[in-house]
């Protein structure tokens, strides 16, 4: 057991080293080989660039058709709900983490040896590849997240030139959420060719939008991401509000698979292509008028 | 009841619960051979499990609940007010206003210990305003309302920064952190409560007989040579540390420090003096059995403990009111 601890500390140093030094002795470095996640955007990424052997447990979540994007693909395995006596008996050798959540856990992990590694929250394009690359990297396999990445390159660049005519839409999520130019969503907005109204509202990241800025600035297209269907919420009920009726607002509802807006991933691709065929759908018949 | 039994019982009862709390979780453990491995091979998974995660969490659990039990009545039998304890005074949402803001700014990834160390502060703070506000010769009333308004000042607070997080995900992380929780702690973090809580703790040695005394009203109190204004302080700052240190490490657990001083004062003969040590091993016996409880009931994501002892607690609120009400007429 010792000699294990030991080699295992070596290795690491090995790795510091290398880091340090700058020689990429990572690829002589033994990928991990039991990883549990404990964030669902860590299954997800999961799921999709790690071995399907590498994989030790993934969270509960994953096998919720509401969150995640790979939920088929997540039932063979073992799931956890994050707690660390739940983590340790698969005995990982990584541990990977959301930014948000469980720190007593990730303390506690840490604090008995186990490697955890965080998967940050991604507010753009640019982070959405970091993190496709980091769980490449750590799982072992940068081929498989600089392939990914390139493929969702191609894509992008396919994407038309913004058009400072194009249509306004909100992201208006239960309670009025909405989202601003620095956050993923409000990105791929943008990148699909759409105007966004909480932008305009003078949301920068995460923020709401009220009814009375929704009846002024009234969008073209609201974008939806409901969770469950056929559950009563105030907020979705709000769209139905007499105000919004009586304003001759009727916008264009675009729905959004929640598992698709939850986690970030490459589907956001797919996300961005049905914004934008929405948009073209929308934009159409009213350039013909 | 004869007192000696009571607490002979109640201590027995605290240390089944211990034992259990050892025992149950998400998957139960085989403890023997848990007990075992710790001896022999300490590095394996249900040793590890054993000593490293459910140890401290039943130790917290012991200590938090004690000390909550503890003050509890010990405020009760100094404001003489049935329906006191220690969130009346600012100390538990003190502690975590200063625990969020160090959520909120992220600091506690400067050190691991900022959050308990804060929350203390906050504790702290938050009575010492109370102390200033109220005066130094403060009557009941001027106390609980200082301690109302400094309660209240501290949760707006809490408020206007769940209100101004920063994305949903942080703000999911501040309200589920004070709904009072004792998942996976490290024995760390009970080494760093304890010291605080055993000062706290310490300061309450004694207290008890001049509680006795104040039972009969501040002026005989006081002709028997009992301090008003000093128990009074003596008692507000092992409260700031002791439940400082419960809040910094477990959250805001509500209603054990209201509750069990109630059901066991009959037992003691309502005797304050004799309340307080079985307050303390009530406590402890009511919040390992709320935690006991949260890991048995099976929803997908795990309950707080302090949601089920506010959902246990508040009910017997309102039968406190219905019953006083009915003493009164």
């Amino acid at each position: 057991m010792w000699y294990r601890v030991c080699q295992k500390l070596l290795l690491f140093s090995l790795l510091l080293l290398a880091t340090f030094s700058s020689i990429t002795l990572a690829d002589t470095h033994q990928p991990p080989e039991r990883i549990v996640s404990i964030n669902l955007c860590a299954d997800e990424l999961l799921l999709l660039l790690a071995d399907p052997k590498q994989i030790s447990a993934l969270t509960h979540l994953s096998h919720d058709e509401g969150a995640s994007y790979f939920q088929t693909k997540a039932l063979p395995y073992p799931t956890t709900t994050g707690l660390a006596e739940e983590v340790l008996p698969f005995k990982p050798d990584l541990v990977i983490a959301g930014e948000y959540g469980g720190i007593q856990t990730v303390n506690l992990l840490k604090k008995l040896g186990v490697r955890v590694e965080t998967l940050p929250l991604a507010n753009n394009m640019q982070q959405v590849f970091g993190n496709i690359e980091l769980i490449a990297k750590l799982s072992g396999h940068p081929e498989r997240g600089a392939e990914i990445i390139k493929t969702m390159q191609e894509r992008l660049a396919k994407l038309p030139a913004a058009n400072p005519q194009a249509p306004l839409a909100a992201v208006y999520d239960p309670n009025g959420y909405t989202v601003g130019p620095e956050s993923l969503r409000g990105q791929s907005m943008r990148l699909a060719g759409w105007r966004n109204a909480g932008e305009l509202a003078g949301v920068r990241d995460y923020g709401s939008l009220d009814l009375e800025t929704l009846v002024r600035l009234q969008p073209d297209a609201l974008i939806d991401s409901p969770y469950t269907i056929n559950t009563y919420s105030r907020a979705e009920a709000l769209s139905k509000h007499p105000a919004l009726r009586g304003a001759q607002l009727n916008p264009h509802i675009i729905s959004v698979p929640s598992n698709m807006t939850i986690c970030d991933g490459p589907w956001i691709m797919d996300t961005i292509e049905t914004l934008q065929h929405e948009r073209l759908n929308l934009s159409q018949p009213r350039t013909s008028e | 009841m004869n007192y000696r039994w009571l607490l002979i019982s109640l201590s027995l009862l605290v240390f089944c619960l211990f034992c259990l709390s050892l025992v149950v979780g998400r998957d139960p453990l085989p403890i023997w051979q848990a007990a075992n491995e710790v001896f022999t091979d300490h590095r394996s998974v249900l040793a590890i499990i054993l000593t490293e995660i459910r140890l401290p969490r039943a130790l917290i659990a012991l200590f938090a609940g004690a000390t909550l039990g503890l003050c509890g009545a010990a405020m009760q039998g100094l404001l003489r007010n049935p329906l006191a304890s220690p969130d009346l005074i600012g100390s538990s949402s003190g502690a975590a206003l200063c625990a969020v803001i160090v959520l909120y700014f992220g600091l506690q990834s400067i050190s691991a210990q900022m959050l308990p160390l804060s929350a203390m502060l906050g504790a702290l703070i938050a009575t010492g305003l109370v102390f200033a506000l109220a005066g130094r010769d403060a009557s009941i009333t001027t106390l609980i309302l200082a301690g109302v308004a400094v309660n209240a000042l501290a949760t707006s607070a809490m408020s206007l920064l769940l209100n101004l997080a920063p994305s949903p995900y942080a703000m999911r992380e501040l309200v589920l952190w004070t709904m009072g929780d004792i998942t996976d702690r490290s024995m760390d973090d009970f080494w760093l409560m304890l010291p605080f809580t055993l000062i706290g703790w310490a300061l309450m040695l004694g207290v008890g007989r001049q509680l006795n005394a104040l039972t009969l009203g501040e002026e005989t109190a006081a002709s028997l040579g009992v301090r008003p204004s000093w128990i009074r302080w003596r008692i507000f700052i092992a409260i700031a540390f002791a439940v400082g240190a419960t809040v910094a490490t477990t959250g805001m657990i509500g209603f054990i420090g209201l509750v069990v001083p109630h059901l066991l004062r009959p037992l003691v003969n309502y005797e304050p003096a004799r309340l307080l040590p079985a307050a303390a091993l009530g406590g402890a016996a009511m919040l390992l059995t709320a935690d006991i409880g949260v890991r048995l009931i099976p929803t997908e994501s795990a309950i707080k403990v302090g949601v089920l002892t506010a959902l246990v607690g508040a009910p017997f609120f309102l039968y406190l009111i219905l019953r006083s009400r009915k003493e009164h007429v």
